[in-house]
């Protein structure tokens, strides 16, 4: 295990690294992984693995809700992309970074599968995952409607 | 009646400009350096928000080139600190007084930092709207104060570059004290 925290969709399982250091947004993404495999039809195993199609969706989905909470809350970190567009494209989801996109309006959806490909493309890690095109962030929004967060 | 006319139209013609005060797109020269505004442009995604998009404000040739090439790929490495605490807010401290603070309000800039492989800030761009009262010398004096306040810890050594550190800075967050870093 390489990363700092870890889902496993096979069990349900959350796995820290070494849990007195794991940074709490780590364990967020990997709780928002769990929510995915929950409202995910079938779970999020048949897209996980190394050659599946739409292990990129997977990935990106948290990183994007992740980035957008950040943003909204005036923290930061080190974005999925890191070219300015993608950060203009938070700006223009969120108003400014004022607001939770509450679904896939015509701002979310024009760039959602343009920065999917940015991330592969800068992300090694990321740089074998394929995109499923049908595959939409569901459980980004599933969250935003269900908070208190202002939208 | 035609003084007070005339002092209405006046006032009239300032808080208008006031109002809708663009930033300029194109160089600015302070003492020390030139800085470079222009709009965000990606090659495939264009913004839809009424009024414009960002606008990037970076110091001249100061990004390194290895950010500008579409083909890099980052060194995946994650923030694990920072070796001062709140280093943003000591930053926005030493550059903006608690008035100036107050006449921003709730604008929000955001500031992408360029970090060594020590996790030391090399450069700084910043990403403005339209409507931005925040001067160039102000940033020009934020640039400075961050790259000698903010150095963050990183989870491995980098081999190679690191995608930029982006934070939203909210100045009503700065004033009240409520900003997280």
């Amino acid at each position: 295990m390489t990363a700092e925290a870890s889902y496993d969709a096979s069990n349900g399982n959350i796995t820290l690294k070494n849990p007195d250091q794991t940074a709490s947004s780590a364990l967020a993404e990997e709780l928002m992984h769990a929510m995915q495999d929950f409202l995910t039809p079938g779970g999020i195993a048949q897209y996980v693995t190394s050659n599946a199609t739409g292990r990129a969706n997977i990935e990106f989905e948290t990183k994007v809700l992740r980035d957008i909470n950040a943003m909204i809350n005036g923290q930061g970190g080190i974005l999925a992309c890191p070219s300015s567009g993608y950060t203009q494209w938070l700006a223009d989801m969120t108003n400014g970074f004022n607001t939770f996109p509450p679904s896939y309006f015509p701002n979310v959806s024009s760039g959602y599968f343009i920065f999917i490909d940015e991330f592969i493309q800068t992300n090694p890690g990321y740089s074998s995952a394929s995109v499923n095109t049908s595959l939409q962030p569901s459980m980004m929004f599933s969250i935003i409607n269900s908070s208190n967060c202002p939208q | 009646m035609k003084i007070i006319k005339i002092i209405n139209v006046v006032f009239a013609i300032v808080l208008t400009s006031t109002c809708f005060a663009q930033v300029k797109v194109g160089e600015i020269k302070t003492k020390k350096s030139t800085y470079v505004y222009e709009p965000v442009e990606h090659g495939t995604y264009k913004s839809v928000r009424p009024g414009g998009g960002l606008i990037s404000v970076v110091k001249k040739n100061s990004i390194p080139q290895i950010y500008s090439n579409s083909n890099t790929k980052f060194t995946p490495v994650e923030v694990t600190g920072y070796t001062m605490d709140k280093p943003l807010t000591k930053s926005i401290a030493e550059v903006f007084s608690k008035e100036r603070l107050k006449t921003l309000g709730s604008e929000k800039i955001i500031v992408n930092m360029y970090l060594d492989s020590s996790g030391k800030v090399i450069s700084v761009r910043y990403l403005l709207y339209p409507t931005s009262k925040v001067v160039t010398t102000e940033l020009e004096s934020l640039e400075d104060a961050i790259k000698k306040n903010v150095q963050v810890k990183l989870s491995t050594v980098p081999n190679g570059a690191i995608a930029p550190l982006t934070s939203v800075v909210r100045f009503d967050k700065f004033y009240s004290n409520k900003s997280p870093w």
